[in-house]
């Protein structure tokens, strides 16, 4: 995107609603000076952030009030999921952690501003549609500026081998087919995770008839509450390892990603719960060492192995039909498809202790007579 | 005949009357400077460039290494 297109606005905008409030009630700065220079001082370039009820709160007060609060908007998880690895620090060990976690961490938010009128700042903002407001954020644009890395690839068939989601390539479906309104605007509980919220989209959401106690397809009937839909019908994923961020010399804040790679891993879920009862999930490995850190503060992650690196993972790779789910023994007896020891370094099989499937908890392999007829 | 004529110039005397009556009618609202410039292409071309020669370009580290 060309710097002047980032900041362009159509003279349509000035016909909408939001284009008949001044610039300078939304933005700030001085709308008289004719030098840029001086006429940005005290610009506000996103009004949203961080505070979305005084941006939006007089025409959308539910919206906004929700909105502040939300996974999107805070990216709470982030800082509680590093400040459970780092247990109780001192306050020199919590400053420095609070200096890498706003360098690294804090610039993945999303305001009001920076899902319906711009790009993230992430990477570096710029207006979707010349300033005119979308109420529905374009995938491509928006969710992809963030979830680029492994979600939109995956979804829409951007990895190797890798077939494109059927949600997206059978049905042409967006994020925001799934992911509704509701779901970005809800504020999120105390100490919850994408897992958590209640407005998250559920595969029972669509298909039922699939997830019901009488369903006809002996697979589901049998798997049913045992296994998350994901084991049997997603492909493999982006997994991430041994992440290290740090500032360079020029004071730019840099990560280095020692390896990534497509695989599928089925592990144990640690805490079954009434809405996620099931005994295997698929896993996904997040970037994060011990010493992903140790830059700003050596050996911050003190409670490193009291959490699993292993954690259940949303793919966003459905097909009908996977390798695994095939046929019976593509799944049973397949030892390389379960979280094993061996997949682990050193330093995280005391964290991945309850996720591992041993050797005795693998489906054993059926015989011809033990497959049951469709 | 003679009134004829009249109702003729009618509509151009009653357009005439309300121009004076209303100077601003047809012309466009006065606009800020922010209007002013982020509506016009050419002239945030320009500035753009002067603004990249004054604050440079946004920076991306050397160091990265790996997938983001």
């Amino acid at each position: 995107m060309e710097p002047y297109e980032k900041i362009y606005v159509s003279r349509t905008f000035l016909d909408t609603d939001h284009g008949q409030v001044e610039c300078v009630d939304c933005h700030g700065g001085n709308p008289e000076d004719t030098d840029w220079q001086t006429a940005h001082e005290g610009l506000v370039k996103d009004p949203t952030f961080p505070d979305a009820e005084s941006g939006c709160g007089e025409c959308h007060p539910d919206i906004s009030a929700g909105t502040q609060a939300s996974l999107h908007y805070t990216i709470a998880p982030i800082g509680k999921a590093v400040m459970r690895r780092m247990g109780a620090a001192d306050a020199g060990v919590q400053a420095a952690m609070d200096k890498a976690r706003e360098r690294h961490c804090s610039q993945c938010h999303a305001s009001c501003g920076q899902c319906h009128v711009s790009r993230p700042d992430y990477v570096h903002g710029g207006f979707l549609a010349q300033h005119n407001f979308q109420k529905t954020p374009p995938m491509e644009t928006t969710c992809a500026s963030c979830h680029g890395g492994r979600i939109f690839g995956e979804f829409t068939g951007l990895n190797k081998k890798i077939a494109a989601d059927t949600h997206f390539e059978d049905e042409e479906m967006t994020c925001m087919d799934c992911h509704k309104a509701e779901q970005m605007h809800a504020p999120a509980g105390e100490g919850a995770t994408r897992h958590q919220s209640t407005h998250r989209p559920r595969c029972e959401g669509c298909h039922p008839d699939e997830a019901a106690e009488d369903v006809q397809a002996p697979a589901h009937r049998i798997h049913r509450d045992k296994v998350a839909c994901q084991v049997c019908h997603a492909q493999p994923i982006k997994q991430c390892y041994s992440c290290h961020v740090g500032t360079d010399a020029q004071g730019i804040a840099y990560f280095k990603c020692q390896k990534t790679e497509l695989d599928f891993k089925i592990g144990r879920n640690p805490r079954p719960t009434p809405e996620r009862p099931y005994a295997f999930t698929v896993k996904h490995h997040p970037p994060v060492v011990p010493e992903t850190f140790d830059f700003y503060s050596p050996g911050a992650l003190k409670d490193f192995a009291l959490h699993p690196t292993w954690t259940d993972a949303a793919p966003h790779t459905i097909r009908r039909i996977t390798p695994q789910n095939r046929t019976c023994n593509g799944c049973h007896g397949q030892r390389k498809l379960f979280l094993d020891v061996k997949d682990l370094d050193d330093w995280e099989v005391e964290a991945n202790a309850a996720v591992v499937v041993p050797d005795d908890q693998i489906p054993s392999t059926l015989e011809a007579d033990e497959v049951p007829a469709n | 005949m003679q009134r004829g004529r009249f109702s003729r110039w009618m509509p151009l005397i009653i357009i005439a009357a309300l121009s004076f009556a209303c100077p601003l009618a047809g012309q466009e609202a006065p606009t800020s400077t922010c209007v002013q410039c982020h509506t016009d292409v050419k002239k945030l071309i320009r500035l753009s460039w002067e603004v990249e020669r004054v604050r440079g370009k946004p920076k991306v580290s050397a160091e990265n290494e790996g997938e983001g």
